[in-house]
């Protein structure tokens, strides 16, 4: 008895030789564990913890030559800066409105893809489908930049060659800042649905059969089924993927926009990283690059709480 | 335990070999290159070897500069198994002068260069021996004071031609020079980039008219160009002019600068604030972008977009895409330099050059392209400056002729035998070889006549002098045979009848030519908000050509300009201009 209850309260009040002693076999037990996991670590530390301390520059005139140590302190010029900028409000509302249009999409699409293709029989043309839409994910934007400049051309691209066939006048895609936010949003979502398909379908798939056949039973049809078991059992997905990508939103795709914009555009297409590039990298200025980007992070780390709180509450998904 | 200790360590060193062996490789490059120094370090004989023999001096031991430079390779840019770090030249510096080149790194383009010896002067790294810059990162490296004076070997090794060449255009050292002290040595463009108007010729004869010499005529030529099916086909696809608009509407090829030269002698800019500045009447510096009379140009632009005889696409046109619209035979006029008939015109139907049409003045003017190309600086720990003089002044000799000290007879003429030109009936041959009876196997690619291997310069860029290569331009357009005498009638020998009617038509117009008066460095204002300022123009000419906004937005845009920055540097750039005429 009191050696099982001193086991039992070992929690509390143990003797500290005694606690040394535990913490010593603790160690034994998994030292080599630690030896293992410390490479990771160090590499985490070196690549991926030591460069943050660079953002003190978003608070100094950072000069190369000068290096960090010898650069002068502004405090929060860069970010006053930042927000007088003539350009910075249209800027941040165009990364809002394209990367908050391509989240919504981007959440439907592959939903809807996932089910519809989960109805077909022919496991042969599913799996091609797959593959198929899946492909595009890995192209660069370089490469599908100049494909879309072409498609979209005014002067006899494929597109409007097929408006015109429907007898309407030819639009100017990538001149018009209206219709660019549309191509862009379009273009991302053909290009990158088949990527999040997977995770849909993966999901789908895990639902347990018993739920089909027991509605079956009850007189339910397909549409029925879809509505009422598979949507709802992927739902706590759906709400995770949707919440975690907010933590992206002002992330609304470099490469992309990189390659398809132009000065007719730059109103309504230009946003937060086109602007760092030209701004921090084109001119030089690494401090107001880096205040940007430190805002950015800070937006990004503000959502990413938000949204894994939102995703706990609705989803009762966790991560840790 | 002992095991396990045992197994910790190997962990510890197999982990620490890797930091040994970078550790141990720097120590040896410092080691080879200080090793290097104390075999020639002394400077006096280094010295002699130059001066007391300058036309074949060779270093022995040789001697080794360490650099980076910019390169993308094209097709048929080197023969096989040879590269951009290993090559003919590159041999031959080793073999004849005992100058061994080491390359830190080769990108493809200038942005990544620019910032990767941004990165080696921010962490302290060790720089190449030679750097290659352009004025904004000319100014960070003399601020970081990493780069040597050259003064006293200017001094000392550059010939007596190479000083009077650069007596005459000591604007080129403003941007380079502090306290008295110059920091790097200028390279100049040929300036032989001048635009002329390409016109479809042959459209011309299914129409009936003329090259155009006015305003009217130009715009008549464009509607008919474009509504009375210039090619013949029944299908109405094509447009009057190809430009490229996106950066603004001045550009290397497919430029509108000619057509604003009809209206203004401001020529607008758009990707690079240092250019381009003009004079006004009150004696001070106005820049083009924003001088009223581009409100001119615009209006007439705009016209032209509205009537469809301007290519829709322009305003998301690179030159080099509004250069292929113009060689896919769907636009019948195109400015751009006199090189355009061999890239991208070349096969591309009947194009002509043409001079530039007279505005509704007689205005007539087309943008000349910076003097310098850029700056090679030292690295002030570089112990070998002399070899790089000596290099330098070997090569700009091949321009100057026997009376140059460095003049060196087996470069004369061509730089390698069997790369640039070849050796037919004792003569020299730089080009066309088939029409100039060369058996193939002398050809420098067998099987394509059409191909030859200029020198990619690894140190230096091609050691153009301004306006020299205008002479072999006119010897051989004269007589496509004529003899040739330096490397540069060899460079021109090898060009096509297109190019050189193309080369008179532009030197016809030389004295039309409108140069960038500021040649100061980048001020202040002007690194920090160039592009905010060239983002507002391109956009704003964009939006009045489109017809987005009237007319009347360019007073606002210039107003706009002016309070987001432009003020300031306007008055910068005065200061210089005032401070350099003293």
């Amino acid at each position: 008895m009191n050696k099982l209850d001193t086991g039992a309260a070992s929690t509390s009040s143990v003797p500290s030789g005694k606690k040394a002693s535990r913490a010593a076999s603790y160690w034994k037990r998994t030292g080599m564990l630690h030896v293992l996991l410390l490479p990771a670590v160090i590499i985490a530390l070196i690549y991926g913890y030591t460069p943050m301390l660079g953002i003190v520059i978003a608070f100094q005139e950072y000069e190369p030559w000068l290096g960090i140590r010898n650069s002068p302190w502004v405090g929060l010029e860069h970010f006053e800066y930042l927000f007088n900028y003539p350009d910075s409000l249209q800027v941040i509302k165009n990364t809002l409105i394209i990367s908050g249009m391509k989240i919504v999409f981007q959440l439907i699409v592959p939903v809807l893809f996932a089910l519809l293709l989960t109805e077909i029989a022919k496991s042969w043309f599913k799996r091609a489908a797959q593959t198929l839409v899946y492909l595009p994910h890995f192209l660069s934007w370089v490469i599908l930049g100049g494909i879309f400049v072409d498609i979209l051309s005014i002067r006899g691209g494929l597109l409007n060659r097929f408006l015109a066939v429907l007898g309407i006048d030819p639009i100017f895609f990538l001149a018009n800042g209206d219709w660019f936010r549309i191509v862009l949003v379009v273009s991302d979502v053909w290009k990158e649905f088949g990527f999040s398909t997977i995770i849909f379908l993966a999901a789908i798939v895990s639902i347990d059969p018993s739920l089909y056949e027991a509605a079956e039973i009850d007189g339910a049809n397909r549409w029925k089924q879809v509505l009422h078991i598979s949507l709802p059992s992927i739902l706590p997905i759906i709400i995770v993927v949707g919440t975690l990508s907010l933590g992206r939103v002002l992330d609304a795709g470099f490469d992309q926009v990189f390659n398809l914009y132009n000065p007719l555009v730059y109103e309504k297409g230009d946003i937060i990283d086109t602007f760092v590039y030209r701004i921090g990298l084109l001119d030089a200025q690494f401090s107001f690059a880096t205040a940007v980007g430190l805002f950015k992070s800070i937006v990004g780390f503000i959502l990413i709480v938000i949204s894994y709180r939102l995703a706990y509450k609705l989803a009762n998904y966790r991560i840790f | 335990m002992l095991k396990k200790g045992s197994k910790l360590s190997l962990v510890f060193i197999l982990a620490l070999s890797g930091v040994l062996t970078a550790c141990s490789n720097g120590g040896q490059s410092d080691n080879g290159s200080s090793a290097n120094g104390a075999n020639t370090g002394n400077s006096n004989r280094a010295e002699s070897t130059v001066l007391d023999n300058p036309a074949n001096f060779k270093f022995d031991p040789p001697v080794t500069i360490r650099t980076a430079n910019t390169f993308a390779e094209n097709q048929n840019d080197f023969k096989s198994g040879e590269s951009f770090e290993d090559n003919m030249h590159t041999r031959w510096m080793r073999e004849t002068m005992g100058i061994d080149v080491q390359f830190d790194f080769v990108v493809p383009k200038w942005e990544d260069y620019k910032t990767k010896i941004r990165l080696l002067l921010a962490g302290k790294k060790r720089l190449p021996d030679v750097i290659n810059t352009q004025t904004d990162l000319a100014i960070d490296l003399i601020n970081a004071n990493a780069v040597m004076p050259l003064n006293e070997h200017m001094d000392k090794y550059l010939s007596p031609e190479m000083k009077a060449l650069y007596d005459k255009y000591p604007q080129a050292f403003a941007p380079v020079t502090r306290d008295g002290k110059i920091y790097g040595l200028p390279e100049f463009f040929a300036m032989d980039e001048g635009p002329v108007m390409w016109v479809r010729a042959d459209w011309l004869e299914n129409l009936g008219m003329k090259a155009p010499t006015t305003l009217d005529e130009f715009s008549e030529l464009l509607r008919a160009f474009t509504e009375d099916d210039p090619d013949r086909n029944g299908a109405n696809d094509t447009v009057g002019l190809a430009i490229s608009l996106i950066d603004g509407p001045y550009n290397w090829m497919a430029t509108g600068d000619p057509i604003a030269g009809m209206f203004s002698d401001h020529i607008p800019v758009g990707y690079n604030m240092q250019e381009f500045w003009t004079e006004n009447e009150n004696g001070e510096l106005e820049f083009g972008t924003i001088a009223p009379e581009q409100k001119t140009f615009l209006q007439q632009m705009h016209d032209w977009m509205k009537a469809g005889y301007i290519d829709p696409e322009a305003g998301i046109k690179d030159p080099a895409k509004a250069g292929e619209m113009a060689a896919s035979g769907k636009a019948g006029i195109i400015f751009g330099p006199y090189w355009m008939a061999g890239w991208p015109l070349k096969d591309a139907g009947g194009f002509k050059a043409f001079p530039i049409p007279a505005g509704p003045d007689g205005n007539v003017g087309r943008g000349e392209k910076a003097l310098v190309a850029n700056y090679k600086m030292l690295n002030k720990d570089f112990e070998h400056p002399e070899a790089y003089f000596a290099y330098w002044g070997k090569i700009y000799a091949t321009n100057f002729g026997e009376s140059d000290p460095y003049f060196d007879e087996s470069i004369a003429k061509g730089w390698h035998e069997g790369y640039d030109y070849v050796i037919h009936d004792g003569q020299v041959v730089g080009g066309k070889y088939e029409e100039r009876g060369v058996p193939e196997e002398k050809w420098p690619k067998p099987g394509d006549p059409t191909v030859g291997y200029s020198v990619k310069w690894p140190i230096t860029n091609t050691p153009f002098v301004p306006y020299l290569i205008d002479a072999s331009l006119e010897k051989f357009n004269n007589d496509p045979n004529a003899e040739i005498n330096n490397w540069t009638d060899g460079q021109v020998a090898s060009q096509n009848a297109e190019q050189l009617d193309a080369a008179m038509v532009r030197i016809s117009q030389n004295e039309q030519a409108v140069f960038n008066l500021f040649t100061g460095a980048p001020t202040k204002t002007m690194l920090a908000k160039q592009e905010m300022l060239l983002k507002l123009m391109k956009e704003s000419y964009l939006k009045i050509i489109y017809g987005d906004e009237p007319i009347e937005y360019f007073d606002e845009f210039v107003d706009q300009w002016k309070k987001s920055g432009g003020e300031d540097i306007i008055k910068e750039v005065n200061e210089w201009y005032a401070s350099s005429k003293k």
